[in-house]
Formats: structure tokens, C-alpha cells, sequence
């Protein structure tokens, strides 16, 4: 026998324990094949040490298995019930998310034309205020700074309109409004593009700046402009305040 | 509780089905047959008899609660338990990974007091029960994959086709696992088998006085 037959004879795991014929003879003279038995014949007793050592499944075991399985297949009332209870929780929750949902997809353009309107209403109440000493000075027109399309905006009517039809622009925006005949387009302005709420600014310029209309130079080399903002932040028209 | 006879001819799948509609008798003898492969492979990869059972107990219910999902052309029901155990398993070391630091486990306390019995002396109950500790902490150092057939081929006893089955591989992967797991094995348990060198063999150099 060769260390080598040896060594395959232990390489599986099966004949850990085994014994090899004429193992003795060779093992007497191999000290390095004696060790390497001796190695794994201890493995194979530590580890059966180990098998035969388990503990046993304990008997409450069982019986929490078996009151388990009971629950189970006799339908307890309260797995039931848990159950029924966080069906009923998922679909009020499900309900409330689409409620929710639809809400917010109803008042949203409502909600944003109302804003607009607010900014409207603040920066007319802004024009206003700077207009009234101009006014007693008697060089700005009574009511120049009212807009009548976007009055309209304002009355609930509209507002209710326009929370019903949420995806129709107001006509109001549009460059074909009564008003906007005063404007200068400052661009290449449709229906299309120039869609959406507006927001009117009035704005003081110095004379020179108001060269397309020279008509309207001051003596006190400022004038007062009325600027055509579209809800993109771009300027759109410009009429100068007379 | 006695088991009817004509049940014991039932294959595993039969047992569960009849189990989940409702006959306590083939759930039990379900549970006699299972129960000792999954407990013990649970026990040694979790090293406690309380996960053990824990896992025992998992595997049981997720067999009523899911026997819809068990396909008898995939495999035998023992291999389905045993990938369910497998999952707990994993589930539980992942959630008692930052605790694992105490070196005694109370199953070891118990394996402990196991191995010392009235008959035995005193040397022989201590070397037992250390031999039995050692080799136990060197199973469970031991890479998942070579540590996993060495718990269902040594120590869970079953045969090289089962623990493939259980394990999705061949037959010959387990064999080499198996033969390099007994290799690092030996490797791991050397140094406590080889005896401490004297202190003459030491040389001068080794020598303080």
C-alpha cells in the first residue's frame, strides 16, 4: 500500500471511520499518513459526539404546532377578524388616496387661476397706490390702470367655470382680447403660445426707453408702462400708459 | 395520540393535503416525520434550541399557509420544509447578527449538561464535552456552503442524494464539499489536538534565564 491509496481511500467522507486493509503495516512506518488518519478518525468521532449530543424537540413544541394547526383549520375568529380588519383598513385607505387624488386634480387649475388672479388683484392694488398721486397731478387717465378682461377673472361665475372646465385656457389670456388691442407684442404671440393666465405690471420707464411711441415722451423723462407677463415669466405686450 | 395505520402509507404531499382539510391525524404524523430533520438541521445552524424550535414551529405553518405553492413534480415535501427552514434560518442570523458576541449559547450549556452523565468520570465528561464544543465551533466557522452539508451529512445523517435534493445540487458537489469541508475541518481542529512544545525544545533563544 502507497500513501497515495491511502490518502484516496480517505478522501471520501464515507470512510472517515473506516478501516483500511493492511493499514497498520503502513501506518507504523508513515508518520505523515498516521497523522492524517489519526486527524480524521478524531473528526469523525467529535462529530458523531456532536450528532449523538442533540438535544430533542420539546413536547411544548408539539403543542404549540398542533394548537397552531387547530387555529388554522378551525377557522379561529379572531385570524378571521384580523383579517376582515385590514381589508377594511387597505380599502378605506385606497379610498381616501383616490379621493384625495381626484380632489387635488379637480382644484388644481381652479386653485392655480385663482393665484394668478390674487397676483393680479395685488399688483393692480400696487399700480393703484402709485397711480394716485400721478392722478392728482392730473397727468394719468381716471380708471387707465382698470383692465376689463380681467375683471371678468374675478367674479365667481368664471371661478366656478373654470373649476369645472379645467383644461380650457381662459379666453382672457389670449392676445384677441378688447384690452389687449392697446399692447405692443414684444414677440411672436398665437393662441397657442401665449395660452395661459396673464399678470398685468405696470412698470415706470424712462422716456427714452419708449421710442416706438414717442408721443408718449414726459416732460418728467419717466413714463408709466403696462407690461403683459405670461405665466412662463415672459413679457408679452407693453402698453404705455397715457 | 394513535395514528391510524392506513395513513402511514400516504406520501408527505398526501399527508399535507388531507392536513389542510383538516385531518389532525395526517398533520400529525406529518410533524413525527419532519420534525427531527428540520429541528436538528435548525439547531446546528443556528446553535440554539430555542431558534430551533422557533424555525420548527415556522416551517409547520408556512406548510399550511402555503401548500398551494408546493409543485410535487419539483420535488418531495421534505425538500420544500427544508427550503422553507432554510429561509428562517437565514432570516434569524441575519436578525441576530449584531448579538452574536457571547462565546456560550444556552444550547451549548445544554449539550454540555448532556454529555456529563453519572456513569462517566469526571476527565472523560470534560474531554466529551470539549471535543464536542470544539467541534461544533469549528462547524460553525465554517463557509455557509461547506458548513451547510456537513450539518445535513454528518450531523443530520441524511444520505448524499437527500442533502442534494435539499440543497439543488448534484451529488458529486456534495461528495467534494463534503471531503474539503472535513479537510478545513481537520485544519481548524489541529492545533488544539498537536501537543504544546516543551520548553527544551525550545532552544537557547527561547530561554529568558
Amino acid at each position: 500500500m502507497t500513501c497515495h491509496e491511502l490518502h484516496l481511500y480517505f478522501e471520501d467522507p464515507l470512510r472517515m471511520d473506516a478501516e483500511f486493509p493492511g493499514e497498520a503495516e503502513h501506518l507504523a512506518h508513515c508518520t505523515e499518513c498516521a497523522r492524517l488518519v489519526e486527524a480524521r478518525r478524531e473528526l469523525g468521532a467529535g462529530l458523531r459526539l456532536v450528532r449523538e449530543s442533540a438535544p430533542e424537540p420539546s413536547e411544548a413544541l408539539k403543542a404549540a404546532v398542533l394548537a397552531n394547526y387547530r387555529r388554522r383549520i378551525t377557522g379561529d375568529p379572531t385570524l378571521g377578524r384580523s383579517r376582515r380588519r385590514r381589508f377594511t383598513v387597505v380599502a378605506w385607505t385606497t379610498a381616501a388616496a383616490v379621493l384625495a387624488l381626484a380632489g387635488a386634480l379637480l382644484l388644481h387649475p381652479a386653485r392655480r387661476l385663482e393665484t394668478s388672479n390674487s397676483k393680479l388683484v395685488a399688483s393692480n392694488s400696487k399700480i393703484e397706490s402709485a397711480q394716485r398721486p400721478i392722478a392728482e397731478t392730473g397727468t394719468s387717465e381716471k380708471g387707465a390702470n382698470r383692465v376689463p378682461w380681467t375683471n371678468s377673472a374675478f367674479s365667481p361665475k368664471t371661478r366656478l367655470r373654470s373649476a369645472r372646465q379645467p383644461r380650457r385656457a381662459p379666453k382672457v389670456a389670449t392676445t384677441k382680447s378688447p384690452a389687449s388691442e392697446d399692447f405692443r407684442s414684444l414677440m411672436y404671440c398665437d393662441v397657442l403660445s401665449c395660452g395661459g393666465a396673464m399678470q398685468l405690471i405696470r412698470v415706470q420707464l424712462p422716456s427714452s426707453a419708449a421710442a416706438f411711441e414717442p408721443a408718449a415722451a414726459s416732460p418728467y423723462g419717466a413714463i408709466y408702462a403696462d407690461v403683459l407677463v405670461g405665466s412662463d415669466g415672459i413679457a408679452r405686450g407693453i402698453r404705455v400708459v397715457r | 395520540m394513535e395514528i391510524p395505520h392506513e395513513l402511514s402509507t400516504h406520501s408527505d404531499a398526501e399527508l399535507l393535503r388531507l392536513a389542510v382539510a383538516g385531518e389532525e391525524e395526517a398533520f400529525l404524523l406529518l410533524y413525527g416525520r419532519l420534525k427531527a430533520g428540520i429541528f436538528r438541521y435548525a439547531f446546528y445552524m443556528t446553535g440554539s434550541k430555542v431558534n430551533a424550535e422557533e424555525v420548527t414551529q415556522e416551517v409547520f405553518i408556512t406548510l399550511l399557509k402555503e401548500s398551494h405553492n408546493y409543485r410535487q413534480e419539483r420535488g418531495d415535501l421534505a425538500a420544500f420544509a427544508f427550503g422553507v427552514a432554510r429561509n428562517f434560518v437565514r432570516r434569524i442570523a441575519r436578525r441576530e447578527r449584531p448579538y452574536q458576541a457571547l462565546p456560550k449559547d444556552t444550547a451549548l450549556a445544554t449539550l454540555s449538561g448532556k454529555l456529563i452523565s453519572e456513569s462517566d468520570a469526571l476527565p472523560t465528561q470534560m474531554i466529551r464535552t470539549e471535543v464536542a464544543e470544539r467541534v461544533q465551533a469549528a462547524v460553525a466557522s465554517l463557509p455557509d456552503h461547506y458548513r451547510q452539508v456537513v450539518v445535513l451529512c454528518d450531523l443530520c445523517e441524511f444520505s448524499y442524494a437527500e442533502a442534494a435534493s435539499r440543497l439543488r445540487c448534484a451529488v458529486g458537489t456534495i461528495r467534494s464539499r463534503l471531503s474539503r469541508a472535513h479537510a478545513l475541518l481537520a485544519e481548524k481542529l489541529r492545533p488544539l489536538r498537536s501537543p504544546q512544545p516543551e520548553i527544551g525544545a525550545a532552544g537557547p533563544e527561547g530561554c529568558l534565564i
